[in-house]
């Protein structure tokens, strides 16, 4: 069970891969939308703003197909090798699978609230809210496992960049942050120039 | 009794191994001479029991996968891994006989 959390990877691929990591997408998108979780990118969770279904489908599905390209480009340079689309696929959904546990956080901690004061504070967005400090000391606690979450599926991330391409060491680790990189920009691009309606903030 | 592992390298110095006698267990001939390891023998155990799955498996990696409880892109690094060191050994091989020939 402990060598499945740390690396999935070494044991599951092709269709199961991919439909538990389609699965997963569709729970995470149902959860998000409820807990108002936002995953528009490979690195990022904003919590706090309402959107329709559709937007936070969206959001995964940008991240999932930015994924996709960034690691097939990637994979493509680096390896003389070819890889299977199926295992490409599956896997950057896979890796996300941490983030699962992340969008129940509000559930769990609340602290939406604080988001809307900061929200209210800094950009003049919604209404004035009142927060008392268990709040806040929920609210950081939600952050900082947010944190952990998300360097767990970076290292998800890394394991299914090795696996997939067969590479290892300081070479497997600049490239995977590249590849990382890559697709944040990938997300973050398409998000300002072709999908503005997708922007959290006016852009 | 524990099954013996072939050693191929020497303690010594580290260098591959050469074969100088083989015996017969039956008619207790004994066969001198100087003679390579093949290379598959050069493998190690692991790598030796891998080839030995992929040809009963026929050369199908979804079945080792399979067998082995592995991903399949997992089952296929550690093909290629064996594929780098039979190209080195080869490599080594072809160094030595272009040597042995200009000698």
């Amino acid at each position: 069970m402990k060598k499945w959390l740390i690396n999935p990877f070494r044991y599951v691929s092709g269709w199961p891969a991919l439909i538990a990591g389609i699965a997963g997408l569709l729970i995470m998108t149902a959860v998000s939308f409820y807990s108002k979780t936002h995953l528009d990118g490979v690195m990022d969770v904003h919590f706090g703003k309402e959107g329709s279904f559709v937007l936070f489908l969206k959001e995964n599905l940008l991240t999932w197909i930015s994924l996709i390209i960034a690691y097939g480009a990637i994979g493509l340079m680096i390896t003389g090798r070819s890889f299977r689309f199926i295992d490409l696929a599956g896997y950057t959904l896979l890796m996300r699978l941490p983030l699962l546990i992340v969008v129940f956080f509000p559930f769990v901690f609340g602290g939406t609230n604080v988001v809307d004061h900061i929200l209210y504070l800094l950009l003049d967005i919604g209404e004035p809210v009142q927060i008392s400090a268990m709040d806040v000391v929920w609210f950081i606690i939600m952050i900082i496992l947010t944190i952990v979450f998300v360097f767990w599926s970076i290292i998800w991330g890394y394991f299914a960049f090795k696996t997939l391409f067969h590479t290892s060491g300081l070479k497997a680790l600049a490239l995977f942050f590249i590849t990382i990189l890559l697709a944040e920009l990938i997300v973050k691009l398409s998000i300002y120039f072709v999908f503005s309606d997708m922007a959290l903030f006016p852009v | 009794m524990a099954q013996k592992t072939l050693p191929k390298y020497c303690p010594g110095c580290n260098n591959l191994l050469k074969v100088q006698r083989l015996y017969c267990d039956s008619c207790e001939t004994n066969v001198e001479g100087l003679y390579e390891l093949p290379l598959l023998a050069r493998l190690d155990n692991e790598s030796q029991k891998f080839i030995i799955s992929f040809v009963k498996n026929s050369g199908s990696l979804k079945k080792m996968a399979k067998e082995l409880g592995m991903s399949y892109p997992t089952v296929r690094n550690m093909l290629n891994e064996i594929i780098e060191k039979v190209d080195r050994f080869e490599s080594i091989q072809n160094d030595e006989s272009s040597n042995s020939q200009k000698e």
